[in-house]
């Protein structure tokens, strides 16, 4: 059916603040949205109250709302603008959960508000537990033995029934938020007590916990006329027990046989038929590893997470066709936006394997509880894409930038074989780096299927990387034939573990690599696995076969994104990245885009003109800077991974557009800072660096306490303490983690606390506003809340601060 | 055909039921549609992609074909429905009560 010309004006709402299980993916969902509802001619009125988001900027809806996502607030904004449509599926659950709650509330109707998409009861039916099992009981799709509870009573005498370990799920929250799996009578009824509080509906599912079971998902699709697809699926490295979001995903699936895969495929196809919904929806399945037999794990009848990772893996640009779908159009009318010559009714083929590898928060909270259940802890996750499963793990946990070299974190390499056992059995976030560092302890593989249920595929080639370490451990630098370095490329393995295990410089691997004629050829991601004539400019690099970039003579600048979405480095640095490169694309500049997060606008093939989907490691933006011949990068929007990069590329010779990494050291260095200050006449609070013990007890004390110490080049504050006496300094110096020196020792002043944001061209300088914090100086600026203007600085103190810039 | 037809993602659309479903493809060559006319066959199936021949049936008698893998090993089930459909019309077009009844 073509669009719906009945509706003229239509209403999204977006999924607010990011939480953890929901984060840039919905702002990726919603962008998407707005544009597609705004290329078929629809006027868009957005609500969502983030202001780091790109869904927001004026130029993606005809009116943007920033206010609280309530159902009064809606109210109000429905009946002033009046739209005839509403679109809530690309929202996360809080977009949902609105729909859902206007529509009780007979909002919908009074305004003769039409829900597009997916119907309200196709959405009862998928989040309301009971609905969904009732169901799936007619439909004879398997779930598991489980009952809804709505009080601790109920659940002890489920409990009695089926004995343990059982799993708590509180119906509508999101990323699992108050689930978890109960071993023992005392852990389930805090967890009941817990899920209970979260749930909206003061409703739980209990269920018999299948852990062990492989879990795969499907992103299925399906319009009006009933013909559903699935874009891909995808397989959890780790079996049922450990939520998707913290789960290391491979995509396609990699230990199914064609009689697996289909059958999840048949039943995904049902499923999203029986429920009836339109747009995008997905579904989890555990299946047994020895047998036939699933079981129904969630559905999602939205754009989710795992929708927004299945549209970087595969190019499908999922939101946008399902906002197309919601207005009335078929699958089999669109045209795939990628190939611009086939239809959206396909399924996508991927001739590549996609590794997700989630990112979590514990090297800022160090203290928190690491272990991994069915809770979502993880804040941001990455993407790569190889030929094969070894190189994407390998690229992976390089675009992750926690302190590994190679695959190894640093922090086990000294551990035990029993502490190791131990470390495994804590089902932590390092429990993939504590498998590597088993097998080159000698662990059979058999040892550790045994233990976490991964299936042997992964384990086996896990064991195939840790083989090869062996095999370089065991050469040098001048020793390796071609033959050999071309395989340990294709493997996966960086320059930089190639110059630690031989003792050289990252460079020197480079350069000799480079003589022997070994270079990253990039491949297309195209949906189609080059069946069709494609137009993306969607790369990827791997050693294997020829390379498919053409490179362009054009004048063009390569922007490094921030990465996985981490605390101290949200979506704000997306929201720079896309804006540089709408600014440079209206300057009719090239540009290239280089990032690993697939949760973000920055990373839609539609943004920059180019998108490699790499590592942010020197060796790969230099191998992408090669490829394309670019003379200029930017830095500056990418975060402090941008900047970290800044020193080797200058050092490479490539130019720096903007500021520096003079500039930016001057400002990053401490005591270069303090020159800066006091040459410029600036009062500073009194700081110094320290370079060991004795000098920071003594710097403390000729500073004076309260100090506050920090490392050099930090996000957000990492590694941040206020020390209030001499013994809490001796005491902080024995215990905890090590202090890495220089330490940076400052004065803490709680004193008022503002920032100035200011942009400058060299010359003139402009200041569009002043923001005041309402906490003293010494909570992080992420972290206190802020007015703007500022309220209670007299306008003598901000005439000061202004020839300060 | 230039490349032929490849894979288990090729969608089809049933014109009988206006149905779109993916199916199991391995073929280099396609009804020549001219070469329709003046037979009693029509198209029943189509290629959604580039809107080749798929498939026929005739206007009478109880025949119907397709270019692709309905039985799909390997590949998506969702053609199965057919061996239904043929299935059916043997016992409809029979000519006699079931031998076996």
């Amino acid at each position: 059916m073509p669009k719906d010309d009945t509706i003229q004006t239509i209403l999204v709402i977006g999924s607010g603040p990011i939480v953890i299980g929901q984060a840039a993916e919905f702002d990726y969902a919603g962008t998407q949205a707005c544009l597609a509802l705004k290329e078929e001619g629809y006027k868009v009125i957005l609500v969502n109250n983030n202001p780091a988001t790109i869904m927001t900027d004026d130029m993606n809806a005809d009116a943007v709302y920033f206010e609280p996502l309530t159902v009064d607030v809606l109210e109000k904004i429905i009946s002033k603008e009046k739209p005839d449509g509403l679109l809530a599926t690309l929202g996360g659950q809080t977009g949902l959960n609105l729909a859902y709650q206007l529509d009780d509330a007979g909002i919908l109707e009074k305004y003769k508000v039409k829900l597009l998409g997916t119907p309200i009861d196709s959405i009862k039916k998928g989040e309301d537990r009971e609905l969904f099992r009732e169901l799936m009981f007619e439909i004879g799709e398997p779930v598991p033995d489980s009952t809804i509870v709505h009080t601790l009573e109920e659940a002890l005498a489920f409990a009695d029934k089926i004995g343990f370990p059982i799993i708590v799920r509180p119906a509508y929250t999101l990323g699992g938020t108050g689930g978890g799996i109960a071993d023992s009578l005392d852990t389930f009824k805090e967890l009941v007590r817990g899920g209970l509080q979260e749930s909206p509906i003061t409703q739980c599912l209990i269920e018999r916990s299948i852990a062990g079971y492989k879990e795969v998902e499907y992103e299925v699709m399906r319009d009006g006329n009933n013909t559903c697809i699935t874009i891909c699926n995808m397989e959890n490295i780790d079996p049922v027990g450990i939520h998707t979001g913290d789960s290391i995903v491979v995509a396609p699936s990699q230990t199914l046989s064609d009689d697996e895969f289909q059958m999840l495929r048949a039943a995904s196809i049902k499923i999203i038929s029986a429920l009836g919904i339109i747009g995008g929806c997905n579904i989890q399945f555990a299946l047994d590893p020895n047998s036939k037999q699933y079981y129904l794990i969630e559905v999602n009848p939205r754009v989710s997470r795992s929708s927004a990772l299945a549209s970087k893996a595969t190019g499908y640009p999922i939101a946008r066709i399902a906002a197309k779908l919601a207005v009335g159009y078929d699958l089999s009318e669109l045209i795939n936006p990628v190939t611009k010559s086939t239809y959206s009714s396909f399924e996508p083929a991927l001739d590549y394997v996609a590794v997700k590898f989630p990112r979590w928060p514990f090297d800022k909270f160090t203290t928190a509880d690491r272990k991994l259940g069915t809770q979502m802890k993880a804040t941001g996750e990455v993407m790569a894409l190889h030929r094969s499963f070894e190189g994407g793990v390998q690229k992976a946990v390089d675009s992750l930038e926690l302190k590994t070299i190679g695959l190894q974190l640093s922090s086990l390499k000294n551990k035990t074989v029993p502490e190791l056992w131990g470390k495994l059995a804590e089902k932590s976030d390092e429990r993939i780096f504590v498998i590597f560092e088993m097998l080159r302890k000698g662990v059979t593989i058999e040892e550790i299927h045994e233990a976490t249920a991964i299936d042997y595929f992964f384990l086996k080639s896990f064991a195939s990387l840790i083989q090869s370490e062996m095999e370089i451990e065991a050469k040098a630098i001048d020793q390796v034939t071609r033959e050999e370095l071309q395989t340990y490329k294709e493997k996966g393995f960086s320059d930089r573990y190639l110059a630690s295990v031989w003792k050289v410089s990252e460079m020197e691997v480079r350069a000799h690599r480079k003589s022997l004629d070994i270079t990253a050829v990039y491949k297309t991601v195209d949906t189609c696995a080059a069946e069709f004539e494609s137009h993306t400019n969607y790369h990827y690099s791997t050693y294997f076969g020829e390379n498919e970039q053409q490179k362009t003579d054009k004048k063009k600048v390569l922007m490094i994104g921030s990465g996985p979405i981490r605390i101290g480095q949200g979506i704000e640095f997306d929201y720079c990245s896309v804006h540089g490169v709408y600014a440079l694309q209206d300057e009719n500049v090239e540009t290239i885009m280089i990032n690993n997060n697939p949760e973000t606008v920055s990373t839609d093939f539609a943004t920059a003109d180019r998108l490699y989907f790499e590592p942010l490691t020197l060796e790969y933006v230099l191998n992408v800077i090669e490829a394309e011949d670019i003379k200029d990068v930017i830095v500056q929007f990418g975060g402090q991974t941008a900047i970290n990069l800044a020193k080797g590329l200058e050092e490479y010779g490539v130019n720096l557009l903007g500021t520096s990494f003079d500039t930016l050291d001057q400002l990053e260095d401490r005591d270069r800072f303090y020159q800066l200050l006091q040459k410029l006449d600036i009062p500073h609070v009194p700081g110094s660096m320290a370079n060991g013990e004795e000098q920071l007890i003594a710097h403390a004390e000729a500073i004076g306490y309260p100090v506050l110490l920090r490392p050099s080049y930090v996000i957000g504050g990492q590694g941040m303490e206020i020390i209030r006496s001499k013994e809490s300094l001796l005491n902080r110096m024995a215990n905890g983690t090590a202090l890495v020196y220089p330490v940076l020792i400052d004065s803490y002043i709680p004193g008022k606390e503002a920032e100035i944001d200011l942009i400058a061209d060299g010359n003139d300088v402009y200041i569009p506003i002043i923001a005041e914090h309402i906490e003293k100086a010494g909570v992080h600026s992420g972290d206190s809340m802020a007015l703007l203007p500022a309220q209670s600085l007299t306008d003598d103190i901000k005439d000061k601060n202004d020839p300060l810039c | 055909m230039l490349f032929g037809h490849r894979g288990a993602n090729q969608p089809v659309v049933d014109l009988k039921t206006k149905k779109v479903y993916m199916s199991s493809q391995n073929h280099s060559y396609e009804v020549d549609e001219p070469s329709l006319q003046g037979t009693s066959l029509q198209v029943r199936f189509r290629n959604v992609n580039d809107d080749t021949v798929e498939g026929l049936m005739h206007e009478d008698l109880p025949i119907f074909t397709t270019q692709y893998h309905p039985e799909a090993n390997p590949g998506p089930i969702e053609s199965s429905l057919l061996f239904n459909d043929f299935l059916q019309m043997i016992n409809d077009y029979s000519g006699r009560e079931k031998a076996y009844a």
